[in-house]
């Protein structure tokens, strides 16, 4: 991608909290028009880009830039940049001021960027019903809303200012399922019809999938992997990204067999359980080592670069996956297939002892054991 | 208003504690306001103010139903006008404290860095102060009169309301609602109008009474050290400190204005807990500090 097609860029940006770092030397960009997915479990650091971009936090070194200008420490040198930049945040019960009616939520960007009263309330109603609250009373307060009516109300007043790129830090995370498609397909067709540029924070591949055109794997503050997310899904080559997919559940019967046979994979490549804070700052060599099946002495003494692959990935490995010539099935371009092995076993054997407690149908358990030789 | 349509009908119950306070407080009021009715309070009747042998008059005596002083002054004429300083007192000095308590939590809390570092450590020492001694050092120095009773209570009482403004604050910086406020480009005054201000006046609004008490109370002590509201304008306090020296002979002279303190300083506290009950996260909030 060329420079001026970033909207947002991270370059070797830096943040640590003390001792701890929340984001590591990340560097990243948002192409315009496009979906950045960036996913990774809970403190691997992409609340804190999210922050960077708003400013609510300053980075302890590297630099953002918003449309290849370098983002100030002062609030007035941010100004221009965040009336550009729209944010939605995860909880709607948090983000919404429990004290103030709608029209003041939904305009308080307008106020603050200098709009006209008399112009406010034409531009708040216009933005409700751009999300779906074509009838919301503007008097009404948040509480008379659900959390997907709240989010709805977020968005609103997150593209209130028509801003070029919208932030999503986890939007869906604090709803009900069945509001998170809502949410979803929202952002999907306000994406569409505006053109925005969106960075997508997530958790849950399942819903980066639907949205995200390019994909940030984040790992314990670091990129380990960056790509188109086509490529990513079917081809995972950082272990941590192979891991975190097998970990999601299969969306098609027809798939399952595969997921299933991908989670043992991926439980037994370093299983993605939580282990949320943030690492020191002194950790030398890859930050997955001591989780990863693959990593050997090299990996922990020595931090590997985010390096690019010839077919356009980035990886930060020095084994990445499918690349030892063994049973590499997933090899080339994904044919068409959905049902396609996206991780080669090689030469691993996994032995499971009392995988998988099922009640009632439903998978409320896998409590999978692995011992690996 | 339409905040009110929002809340659920019926939910809150005036509590009696502070139907009681805020009688009282009403009853106080108007004795205050009505002071003027009740005579001059500094007109010393030598001749039918006193008894014969020249003793204060016992209440329900003719013509002063609460008696008068050894000057043969109107006691309930006094107690009126020293409601009107402790009430005077009580309403500037609580919006003086708890203004520049406000003021400061909310700088120490909102932008915190060096401001937090020195706000918070004045504060520290401000909650470590003898009170009474401070008071009597800060009399030394300030001219008399009824400013310098506020500007000392301001002076001891600012920071009690700054720490736990500074709590709150703390607690809401983290909130989304104002992180999108910052991050939608708001200047940190239009964060702390629209957004910390509003969620912070329940906890002021309920602690005022507390702190009305206090300073009633406090205002009592000093004119009673001599340190406060200057003879032979009338205080509780100094009113107080009179009626001891003629305990043996007139003891209304110290129990009216002692009840007057009693009664007026209860109902403040009645009106505080009243108000803890409607917001009850707010039942950390306690008399006096501490």
């Amino acid at each position: 991608m060329s420079p001026d097609d970033a909207v947002l860029s991270f370059e070797n940006v830096t943040k640590r909290f003390g001792q701890r770092v929340a984001v590591d030397a990340v560097d990243f960009a948002l192409t315009r028009g496009r979906t950045l997915g960036l996913v990774g479990e809970s403190g691997s650091g992409k609340t804190t880009c999210i922050r960077l971009a708003l400013g609510l936090e300053r980075a302890t070194s590297g630099t953002v830039f918003f449309r290849g200008v370098r983002l100030g420490r002062s609030r007035r040198s941010l100004r221009p940049v965040r009336k550009q930049l729209g944010f939605v945040f995860q909880d709607p019960y948090d983000s919404l001021d429990p004290r103030m009616t709608l029209e003041r939520i939904v305009g308080e960007p307008l106020k603050i960027h200098g709009v006209r009263r008399s112009e406010r309330s034409e531009r708040v109603r216009a933005a409700l019903s751009d999300v779906g609250l074509p009838d919301a009373p503007l008097d009404s307060y948040p509480a008379r809303f659900s959390g997907g009516g709240r989010q709805r109300i977020a968005i609103a007043r997150a593209l209130v200012m028509q801003p070029s790129a919208l932030l999503c830090d986890e939007p869906t995370a604090s709803l009900d399922v069945s509001v998170q498609a809502q949410i979803v397909n929202l952002l999907l067709s306000l994406k569409q019809a505006r053109g925005l540029s969106m960075i997508f924070v997530s958790h849950d591949l399942g819903l980066v999938r639907r949205i995200a055109d390019d994909i940030v794997v984040m790992y314990g503050g670091r990129v380990v992997e960056a790509g188109s997310a086509a490529g990513i899904y079917e081809r995972p080559r950082h272990p941590y990204t192979a891991a975190l997919l097998a970990a999601v559940p299969g969306e098609h019967p027809r798939r399952r067999r595969i997921t299933s046979a991908r989670r043992a994979i991926g439980e037994a490549s370093g299983s993605p359980a939580v282990d949320s804070e943030p690492p020191a700052a002194d950790v030398t060599g890859c930050v997955f080592a001591a989780r990863c099946p693959r990593a050997d002495r090299s990996c922990r003494t020595t931090r590997p670069a985010l390096e690019l692959l010839p077919d356009g990935r980035k990886v930060a490995c020095f084994f990445p996956v499918g690349e030892e010539g063994t049973s590499d099935a997933a090899s080339g371009p994904a044919d068409g297939g959905e049902v396609v092995p996206a991780v080669p076993v090689g030469p691993l054997s996994a032995h499971m002892q009392g995988a998988a407690g099922v009640s009632g149908g439903a998978a409320v358990t896998s409590g999978v054991d692995v011992s690996l030789d | 208003m339409s905040k009110k349509r929002e809340r659920p009908a019926g939910r809150r119950r005036i509590p009696p504690t502070l139907v009681v306070g805020g009688t009282i407080l009403v009853l106080v009021m108007a004795f205050a306001l009505a002071a003027p009715l009740f005579g001059n309070p500094l007109h010393e009747n030598l001749t039918n103010g006193l008894s014969v042998t020249g003793m204060p008059l016992g209440p329900f005596s003719k013509g002063y139903v609460l008696g008068t002083d050894t000057l043969g002054r109107s006691m309930l004429s006094r107690l009126a006008y020293g409601a009107r300083t402790s009430l005077f007192v009580a309403f500037v000095s609580n919006i003086t404290s708890i203004g520049v308590g406000t003021i400061f939590g909310l700088v120490a809390g909102f932008y915190r860095g060096f401001a937090e570092t020195v706000v918070m450590r004045f504060t520290d020492i401000g909650l470590a102060l003898p009170y009474v001694l401070a008071a009597l050092v800060l009399a030394t120095i300030l001219p008399s009169g009824i400013t310098r009773v506020i500007i000392i209570i301001t002076a001891l009482f600012w920071a009690y309301p700054a720490r736990l403004v500074y709590g709150e604050v703390l607690r809401l910086r983290g909130r989304g609602f104002v992180e999108a406020s910052v991050a939608s480009g708001a200047s940190g005054r239009s964060t702390i109008r629209s957004h910390l201000f509003p969620h912070l006046m329940p906890m002021l609004v309920t602690y005022s009474p507390l702190n009305a008490a206090s300073a009633i109370f406090f205002e009592a002590t000093l004119s009673y050290l001599g340190a406060g509201v200057n003879p032979p304008t009338a205080s509780w306090g100094n009113m107080i400190s009179d009626g001891q020296s003629a305990l043996s002979i007139a003891p209304h002279l110290l129990y009216e204005p002692g009840l007057m303190l009693l009664v007026t300083t209860a109902a403040f506290l009645l009106v505080g807990e009243g108000l803890k009950v409607l917001n009850p996260d707010l039942t950390r909030l306690s008399w006096l500090g501490a």
